[in-house]
């Protein structure tokens, strides 16, 4: 441990000090030795010596680092000034504490969103393959076991993995349970590098035969916590799925969560071209998305052609990266608010600056004194930007401890569909470093210059005038006051705008007309299992009958199917449209809807003119289909679409979960038009939509639709119980309510947006005031003696009290001015992000009146102080 | 006064201390109150060196590693600092001597050629 002791100051100095004893007491005792008393020995050694103090200080001098004494000197000078200006202090650190700690939540969730939302390896090259059909709208893109194998070959892939999901049973326990089943290629663990918690992944050795691989699973944290108790030592346990026993072999960490999967099974070889899996791909590192695209379209093209029905006739390849599909449309309103995050910041960094030019006007004195010592002006700018570093660092502690409290509860405020399972939301070290640097970046900037600014006065340097209160009636602290004011004024304007326009976007959502009646409306999916119903009279007669039965239940309404969510929700699939006698044309598309003949009614949806189809057209899957009005209105502007034939490709589809209707060749005939309901988001009018009978392309996955007596979940128990009734191992899914869904696909989003930007923008108008108070506060101390002379004239109090309010609003109103302009110069930049407009004229001119009053509000007390002097005093100052 | 027949004496040029020093420290470990000695003794007191001035000196050369220092027993029994020379202390002595002369061969000449 003697290299720390050598380190330490105190250590050495002392060392030094025995040794220039040591020198001297040799000294003196040769000279004793040659004779000399020792009284003048002494003073001889001394004389020979040199100046003891001196010598020891340059000594001692050699290892110091000035900068860092003078650092320190600089820090407790800060904090004494900081302390003894507590009410302002408290202010500056607070307004550091908000803006820190709201840059550093926004850009934790930012980062957990957005910049790495996945455990997975290389996740920002992983990518989901889709087609780009000419109507524009996305196809998913699976392929079958060959077409995949001929797909990994190809050179625009890294790896790719395939995956099939499934809902399964738990048939051990007294209920069946559903089960999410992931099957996966036995690549895909390797392909996704997440080792698991226990056990082992998947791996080739599990498929000596493809084509009947192992039965053998992988667990998801949350489901071995959750249904298995987390039970450690479940490695080697057995699992009962669909009557068959899996060997339970490994666990996934907490944060594997891939496609919400319960448990991961091998994916079997399967020979059957309709039989088809999702496909991901690791696009090669340096490979551009373009590039990609172009090496994949004529391999697509190739795979297509083998599978007639399955894509749209014309279309383009289309890479989405797994990161994007993560945020979704929640990243533009993200970052819009990574930006309002970042308006506070600078809000509360003028509130630091200032306060120091504030307390520089009233400390002219100390620094007079300060350069008559022989300060450099590099000495007091930097102790004055030490001042705002301090402010800025207790800001900054208070913000990070504030900050990881709340990235806590950020999950609890937005809808769960916003970000992935995977992502992890929480004070990361990056973000913490971001932040730090930020922070730092703050307190430079808001203390450098204030600093330059008192030090470009004349008096500091001229040393003329000795008193500082008389100090700072020229205009040049005002001046910068008043640019500090303005850029507040002109931040909180862009922000309050920005929170109306998001405010506005809701109220609109919350008045757009449904078109139909979600109260107590509910959906249970009922998803087959593999290999049951597998002929399409049965599984048919499966779902009429179940419809049937259901409806007889006690306290069930109405009753329907239907193969996509119920609305806003907009349907799975989609279709090109041809019309016979018509060109062809390359943007004609609609989404199809997939139902039985009772849906309109249960759903409330009106048909204005023609009929629904009827019940034995449902049964035997008769070719026929109800347009919605934006459909009709597109391709029938005439108003004669019933009666019209169209084609409709995608209909005839079939894969191995989707059987199509004997006679199904893709022509419907419309035999109605019904209202249109928002089909692609509440704020956009519906995209064109045909509802067709289920029973045309009878899937494996359908949902009973139900409008309870009075209350939606009477009809779960009645579901559950029917579906007992005709098959015991058939799973029920969760029920979703109408309304909820209304509120999660339809504004939950736009709520949670408009609430955080109207926290910041509160935060930011609260911070803006409180500059505004300081700032007024100053220029009435400033103006004291002016104020007391007008009221010693004669100057009624109401005209001071005008005075400074007219000296606040003028800079007031031109930072308005300038956040307006800001504001709408930024709107297009906003647009791209989020549908919202901060354009909008009311808004702005809320905004600009909060202003206005805030202004007015801060003013009010100090105009009061100014009107209220006594004048006599005010002169006795002198 | 004194100094007035004593020839007047230039100030030493920096680095030259540390020279004196390294080289005294090359025979082995000195003290502080030592190396004064032996400078003044070898310089037949030309050098007035004020003795205090030697410790920032020491100072500076355990700071770049020129030297080692360690507590160790003078010839009169008292505990005392030891300073040894390091093999950088060597290096840089013989880097500087050797810069020294050839500055000093350069002077030489000039003075030379300009003498009439």
């Amino acid at each position: 441990m003697t290299w720390i002791a050598r380190l330490l100051p105190e250590r050495r100095d002392r060392e030094l000090a025995d040794e220039i004893q040591a020198h001297l007491d040799e000294k003196v005792e040769a000279l004793v030795e040659s004779g000399m008393p020792r009284v003048a020995a002494e003073l001889a050694a001394r004389r020979a010596f040199g100046n003891v103090t001196l010598t020891t200080e340059r000594a001692r001098a050699v290892w110091r680092r000035p900068w860092l004494d003078v650092w320190r000197a600089d820090v407790r000078y800060s904090c004494r000034q900081l302390r003894r200006h507590r009410a302002s202090t408290l202010v500056a650190v607070a307004s550091i504490a908000l803006g820190i700690c709201a840059t550093t939540a926004a850009s934790a969730v930012l980062y957990g969103v957005l910049v790495e939302p996945y455990p997975y390896r290389d996740a920002d090259r992983i990518i989901h393959l889709h087609v780009f059909a000419s109507g524009g709208f996305l196809y998913d893109l699976p392929l079958s076991s060959a077409q995949f194998d001929e797909f990994k070959r190809s050179p625009g892939v890294d790896a790719a993995m395939a995956m099939d999901v499934e809902t399964m049973t738990a048939t051990a326990g007294d209920l069946p349970e559903a089960v999410n089943a992931a099957f996966l290629s036995l690549d895909s663990f390797a392909f996704l590098g997440v080792p698991p918690l226990l056990g082992r992944t998947l791996t080739a050795e599990d498929a000596r035969d493809p084509h009947a691989p192992d039965r053998v699973a992988v667990l998801s944290y949350r489901f071995w916590q959750m249904r298995l108790g987390g039970s450690p030592d479940i490695i080697g346990r057995a699992l009962e799925l669909d009557h068959r026993s899996y060997q339970v072999v490994g666990v996934m960490p907490k944060r594997f969560a891939w496609w919400n999967s319960d448990v991961y099974l091998p994916l079997a070889r399967s020979s059957d071209p309709d039989r088809l899996a999702t496909v991901f791909a690791r696009l090669p590192s340096g490979m551009s998305d373009r590039r990609a695209e172009q090496v994949l379209q004529p391999l697509i093209e190739r795979l297509a052609v083998e599978r007639p029905g399955g894509l749209p006739s014309e279309f383009h390849v289309r890479v989405l990266h797994m990161n994007e599909i993560a945020a979704g449309q929640t990243a533009g309103t993200l970052r819009m608010i990574g930006l309002a995050a970042v308006s506070l910041l600078l809000i509360a960094c003028a509130n630091v600056s200032i306060l120091l030019l504030a307390r520089g006007t009233t400390r002219t004195g100390e620094l007079v004194t300060r350069v008559a010592l022989g300060a450099s002006r590099g000495r007091l700018v930097s102790q004055l930007v030490t001042e705002s570093l301090v402010v800025s660092s207790l800001g900054a502690a208070a913000g990070f401890l504030g900050a990881y409290e709340i990235v806590e509860l950020v999950p609890r405020f937005l809808p769960t569909d916003v970000f992935p399972a995977e992502s992890v939301l929480r004070v990361s070290v990056p973000v913490l470093a971001l932040n730090i640097a930020a922070a730092a970046l703050c307190g430079m900037a808001a203390g450098l210059w204030p600093a330059l600014e008192i030090c470009r006065r004349p008096e500091i340097f001229a040393a003329s005038r000795s008193h500082g209160s008389m100090a700072g009636t020229d205009g040049s602290p005002a001046h910068s006051h008043r640019a500090l004011v303005v850029s507040q004024v002109a931040l909180a304007v862009v922000l309050l705008a920005g929170a109306g326009a998001a405010m506005r976007t809701l109220v609109a959502l919350r008045r757009a007309a449904l078109n139909y009646d979600p109260r107590n409306l509910s959906s249970i999916r009922i998803d087959l299992r593999d290999g049951t119903y597998r002929d399409w009279p049965s599984r048919v007669r499966f779902f009429e009958e179940l419809q049937e039965a259901v409806g007889e239940a006690p306290g069930v309404g109405p009753v329907a199917l239907s193969q996509t969510d119920l609305p806003p929700a907009t349907p799975f699939h989609s279709s090109a449209v041809e019309i016979p006698g018509r060109a062809r044309d390359s943007g004609a598309a609609a989404l199809v809807s997939e139902v039985s003949e009772n849906y309109f009614s249960t759903v409330g949806l009106a048909i204005g003119k023609g009929r629904p189809w009827t019940r034995r057209e449902t049964e035997r899957a008769a070719r026929v289909a109800v347009v919605n009005a934006a459909m009709a209105a597109r391709f029938w502007p005439g108003g004669d679409a019933v009666g019209q034939w169209v084609y409709l490709p995608d209909l005839r589809a079939t894969t191995a979960w989707a059987l199509a209707a004997p006679g199904n060749d893709g022509w419907v005939q419309i035999v109605g038009v019904a209202a249109d309901v928002p089909n692609v988001g509440l704020n956009r009018s519906a995209a064109p939509a045909i509802y067709v009978p289920y029973t045309l392309v009878a899937s494996d996955s359908v949902r009973i639709i139900a409008r309870g007596a009075d209350r939606p979940y009477p009809v779960i128990h009645a579901v559950a119980e029917e579906v007992k009734g005709i098959d015991p191992d058939q799973p029920v899914g969760p029920l979703q309510s109408a309304t909820e869904l209304v509120d999660s696909q339809g504004w939950s989003r736009e709520r949670a947006a408009s609430t955080l930007f109207g926290l910041l923008a509160v935060m930011g108008l609260l911070l803006a005031a409180a500059g505004l108070y300081s700032v007024i506060s100053c220029l009435v101390a400033q103006k004291r003696h002016e104020f007391s002379i007008r009221l010693a004239l004669g100057a009624e109090r109401g005209a001071v009290v005008r005075m400074v309010v007219a000296s606040v609003l003028e800079p007031t109103a031109l930072g308005i001015g300038i956040g307006v302009v800001f504001s709408v110069l930024g709107d297009a930049v906003l647009t791209r992000w989020t549908e919202a407009s901060v354009k909008d004229p009311w808004v702005l001119a809320a905004a600009a009146l909060a202003l206005l009053l805030t202004a007015v509000v801060a003013a009010g007390a100090p105009a009061y102080r100014a009107a209220s002097l006594d004048p006599m005093a005010g002169l006795r100052n002198e | 006064m004194v100094t007035a027949t004593v020839r007047k004496q230039r100030d030493l040029f920096p680095g030259a201390l540390e020279m004196m020093i390294l080289q005294t420290l090359r025979r082995g470990p000195l003290h502080g109150y030592a190396i004064a000695q032996q400078i003044t003794a070898v310089s037949d007191e030309r050098l007035r060196i004020e003795e205090g001035s030697l410790y920032p000196a020491l100072q500076r050369m355990l700071k770049e590693g020129w030297v080692e220092a360690k507590w160790g027993v003078s010839a009169r029994n008292r505990k005392v600092r030891l300073y040894t020379l390091t093999r950088e202390g060597a290096k840089h002595l013989d880097r500087e001597v050797s810069s020294l002369q050839h500055m000093l061969e350069g002077i030489t000449r000039v003075l030379a050629l300009a003498r009439p």
